[in-house]
């Protein structure tokens, strides 16, 4: 932390703020109508990542505003998804509930699991904030475990495709674009806290506290909120999870999850909302990518049993590659080229 | 009568000293000039208002006690303060940063920012326009898009009080603005704060080590040196208090002294 107290100033790293947004408005047209075409010409399988890509990409949004925002580090966005997964299992399993009570439920439970997880943050910082969400993970799980054991459902729970005003979204179109939709509203939801009151008192909470305090922002209290907010939309995107599987079992929860998260913040570009979407989809193609590799490459020496432990040893490069060479990510690497380009262009315009 | 008035204010730090029985006031409309050696508890004086420090003592603003307040419910207060390092936010640029000050004024709730409601951008507007016109005011609107981390540490300073001026402070509270800065930028920030003080007609506190804009334009010093008061009246007067020039004035005399006999030893 920085030290206003003894007036030594904190060397921040310096980086533009690039909470999406920002550029310009018919390149986002243009992105968003190609993709709503996508399906038309995409294959079940391209259709199947695409969905995952759209879960990842609603937790790591989550977990950008938590930690790329508002600085705090939580290793428990694995634990929280499963919060989520398992509320709406267990609610349908136990009363059938649809989907207007299942997901909202499921926020809910993330947000108070998020509050209480969150009051550490007013104690600790960096590593032993981290090492105390991780005992998050480990509650959510044991209580799932828990209740798979006591109910005798051991392999999980089954779910049933959820039901919307009377549509049955089961096959991969309809994810496609119920997913794409959710994604596109947190996004929208998420830029406008930032660009607020709410996402400025993160900002400065975030670069000094003592300094956020000084101006009037009530530092305890936006963390908590950054908890409870980023935790319920966490919580959402694991329900969703469960739906998309069909399936909810602690299994799917591992601590790797919550580590691929952070990857994807990291890989994307801390404190970018964009950089988190282009970071979902990194590192949801990472494992396709290997798999690909092993294919194609024969002689690498790469099989089913290593391929999972070959995509584990990836993300651990590829972090710190991306933390040592681009620590502004991929939106950084992204902004860089525009700003070539259009450079170029410009000369080329004088000439 | 005082508008921020501080009592017998005692503040240690283990078995440090830091303030010993100050005592101070600034009146409504008044410049105070803070002066002092390095380390003589100026900016501990700042922090024990702001609520950062607790000291013991008394300290009331416009008739409320200070005293064991969080530092949030002290400049919700209208305490306005800036740092004598900046603290900007370093990756948003100066309107952002000056934005934040306005927290306590935004009334919008979370849902209406959540959803940007119609109500909250209006009020949203309403806050730029405000950070716009000091924008304006310093003549920072050409930078007001650069993240501020880059921009020189004069400028951070210059957008710092901005921050504080933003936020419609009852009082403010400047610490070393004029540090890192040119000399036309100080002569610039002296007419700011000169004519901040004609206009908003609020109480300032200003931590100085130029004694040229000190004389020019505070109405009253106080000196602290190691944590006690020394002196407090006109400039004229002070500047001339034997106690102060020995305390303060002399060392950077000294200072200067010792500078200019150095410097052709560097040169051969
Ligand atoms: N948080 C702190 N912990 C310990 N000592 C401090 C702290 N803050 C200030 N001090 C000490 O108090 C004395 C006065 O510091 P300060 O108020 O920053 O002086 P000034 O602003 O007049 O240069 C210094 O000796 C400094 O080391
Ligand atoms: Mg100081």
């Amino acid at each position: 932390m920085s030290n206003t107290e003894t007036g030594i100033g904190k060397i921040a790293p310096v980086r533009a703020v690039a909470k999406g947004d920002g550029g310009n408005r018919t390149a986002w047209m243009g992105l968003i109508v190609l993709l709503a075409l996508v399906p038309l010409v995409a294959s079940p399988f391209h259709l199947d990542i695409a969905s995952q890509i759209f879960i990842a990409a609603i937790g790591a949004l989550a977990l950008m505003v938590l930690t790329g925002i508002a600085g705090q580090i939580s290793l428990g966005h694995g634990g929280l998804m499963a919060a989520g997964a398992f509320t709406t299992g267990i609610l349908y399993k136990e009363t059938g509930a649809g989907i207007w009570i299942t997901l909202p439920a499921s926020v809910v439970a993330g947000a108070v699991i998020g509050l209480i997880f969150g009051l550490p943050s007013l104690r600790l910082r960096g590593v032993y904030l981290a090492m105390s969400t991780l005992a998050l993970h480990f509650v959510v799980i044991y209580l799932g475990g828990e209740y798979e054991f006591a109910s005798g459902a051991s392999t999980g729970i089954f779910l049933d495709p959820p039901v919307i005003f009377g549509y049955e979204l089961y096959d991969g179109q309809a994810w496609y674009y119920a997913l794409f939709l959710l994604v596109a509203g947190t996004y929208w939801g998420c830029s406008n806290l930032l660009n607020s009151k709410t996402g400025r008192a993160w900002e400065a909470l975030h670069a000094n506290e003592t300094a956020a305090e000084a101006l009037g922002v009530q530092v305890a209290r936006y963390k908590l909120l950054a908890f409870v907010i980023t935790s319920g939309i966490a919580s959402f995107s694991g329900a969703l999870f469960a739906y998309y599987q069909s399936f909810v079992s602690v299994e799917a929860f591992t601590l790797f999850m919550s580590i691929q998260y952070i990857a994807m913040i990291i890989i994307g570009g801390m404190g970018s909302l964009t950089g988190a979407l282009l970071g979902a989809i990194f590192v949801t193609l990472v494992p396709y990518c290997i798999e690909w590799l092993m294919e194609t490459v024969p002689y690498l020496g790469l099989d089913i049993s290593t391929a999972s432990s070959a995509s584990h040893a990836a993300f651990g490069l590829l972090m710190i590659l991306f933390l040592v060479f681009e620590p502004s990510g991929l939106i950084g690497i992204w902004k860089r080229t525009v700003a070539r380009f259009s450079s170029q262009s410009k000369k080329e315009g004088v000439q | 009568m005082f508008d921020l008035e501080l009592k017998d204010i005692e503040l240690h730090f283990g078995g440090l000293v830091v303030l010993n029985r100050v005592s101070l006031g600034v009146r409504s409309g008044e410049l105070l000039a803070l002066i002092g050696p390095n380390g003589a508890g100026k900016t501990s004086i700042f922090n024990c208002i702001s609520g950062i420090y607790r000291p013991t003592g008394q300290i009331n603003f416009l008739g409320t006690s200070l005293i064991g307040k969080k530092p949030s419910a002290i400049a919700e207060l209208g305490i306005g303060r800036t740092f004598q390092h900046a603290e900007l936010i370093p990756r948003m640029n100066a309107r952002e940063n000056l934005l934040v000050a306005r927290h306590n004024h935004v009334k919008s709730t979370l849902v209406e920012q959540w959803l940007r409601l119609p109500s909250a951008r209006r009020e949203e507007a309403d806050h730029l326009a405000v950070v716009n016109d000091v924008l304006d005011l310093l003549s920072l609107s050409h930078l007001a898009h650069l993240p501020v981390g880059g921009l020189p540490f004069g400028i951070q300073k210059i957008i710092g009080f901005g921050r504080a001026l933003v936020a419609d402070p009852k009082i403010l509270l400047m610490d070393e603005p004029s540090a890192g800065l040119t000399q036309e930028e100080r002569e610039e920030l002296a007419y700011h704060i000169d004519s901040a003080k004609n206009r908003l007609g609020i109480p300032m506190l200003w931590i100085e080590h130029d004694m040229e804009m000190v004389s020019a334009i505070a109405d009253r010093i106080h000196v602290l040196d190691y944590g006690r008061s020394i002196g407090d009246g006109p400039p004229s007067e002070v500047l001339e208090d034997p106690e102060v020039i020995r305390a303060y004035l002399g060392t950077t005399q000294i200072a200067q002294a010792v500078d200019t006999a150095a410097a052709p030893l560097e040169k051969g």
